[in-house]
């Protein structure tokens, strides 16, 4: 006999907690840094460096980022992202039963992705990355987090497994 | 998660305590949150109306009203924890043997009601009426999380379940 895969319904609404949470971050991230790679950069390190790397963006007369305070929020999501991703995985890597190498090579994958997020902002800031570098970590963990998000989705919905 | 539980529900040996436990700190989460909500906006739209709804004129999506950046930051927070309770909530109450039907509503009161309170707390700051819906969907949330727990920890501690339930 063929039904869907347990915790369905929890799954289902946990993705919603999920993508709202994804908006979330992208507005905040967009309120408080922009999405210019000069903005970004002028969160990081202030508006007297931004100025000498993008000479023709204009200031918001930042002062550079302390890295207490950049401590201060990646502590917490050091926890959060690990928490997230694993629910997130494990919960997909239930709906599919078997998964293959693929898939385990897409979560570990995901993971990397989770770390580079993670990293990114001390390495803007110590490593003086660009702010492309933030913004494209960016990128890679939101729509990393939304296709395996959608995904479980998909498994949730529309699995015909009877696990 | 099955992770969650290792082994009957209500077997001795099982995680029945340390559920219960777990559900004692959330009942103190849920306690404390009430208490932070109603010192933020003391659960009147009034209040809200005139503290907190920010003026749109002048701003945009991409420039908003500098208020509302701490408003979203407390809504991605409260989203992470809500999320996590539900899912603890929910994972526990399925492993329970309850009736579908009653399963199913549980569920989605759950996991509504905190989507329901958080959202329309946000957007209050933006449309001030919308501080009545936050006003009718908090009682609502922690309502449906104490009906919850209290009816979790009654099956957990049951001599037996509705029919001898173990997982």
């Amino acid at each position: 006999m063929k039904m869907r895969p347990p915790l369905a319904g929890v799954s289902a609404i946990f993705l919603g907690y999920f993508f709202l949470q994804l908006l979330s971050a992208a507005l905040l991230f967009g309120w408080k840094q922009g999405f210019a790679p000069s903005s970004v950069y002028e969160y990081y390190q202030g508006s007297e460096a931004m100025l000498k790397r993008y000479p023709d963006a204009t200031d918001r007369f930042l002062q550079a980022r302390s890295l207490e305070g950049i401590l201060k929020a990646g502590l917490a999501h050091f926890a959060v992202y690990g928490l997230s991703a694993f629910t997130l995985v494990h919960l997909l890597r239930s709906s599919l039963g078997h998964p293959g190498r693929l898939v385990e090579r897409i979560v570990h994958s995901y993971f990397l992705i989770c770390l580079l997020e993670l990293l990114a902002p001390f390495l803007t800031r110590i490593a003086v990355a660009p702010g492309e570098f933030r913004l494209l970590s960016l990128g890679l963990y939101l729509f990393s987090s939304a296709a395996l998000a959608a995904w479980l989705l998909r498994q949730v919905l529309w699995s015909t497994s009877d696990r | 998660m099955k992770f969650l539980a290792t082994g009957g529900l209500h077997g001795s040996r099982g995680p029945r305590l340390a559920i219960t436990l777990c559900l004692l700190l959330l009942t103190l989460f849920l306690i404390g949150h009430g208490v932070r909500e109603s010192l933020y906006w003391g659960f009147s739209p009034s209040r809200a109306a005139s503290e907190l709804t920010l003026p749109l004129q002048g701003h945009s999506w991409h420039s908003p009203p500098p208020g509302i950046v701490g408003a979203m930051e407390d809504l991605h927070v409260d989203l992470f924890l809500f999320a996590f309770v539900f899912l603890f909530a929910g994972a526990t109450l399925q492993q329970l043997l309850l009736p579908p039907s009653v399963r199913r509503a549980l569920l989605w009161l759950a996991g509504m009601t905190p989507a329901l309170y958080l959202l329309a707390r946000f957007l209050m700051h933006l449309f001030a009426p919308l501080a009545w819906a936050a006003l009718i969907a908090a009682p609502a949330l922690y309502g449906v999380y104490a009906t919850l727990i209290v009816l979790i920890l009654r099956l957990l501690w049951q001599k037996r379940g509705p029919s001898g339930a173990t997982l």
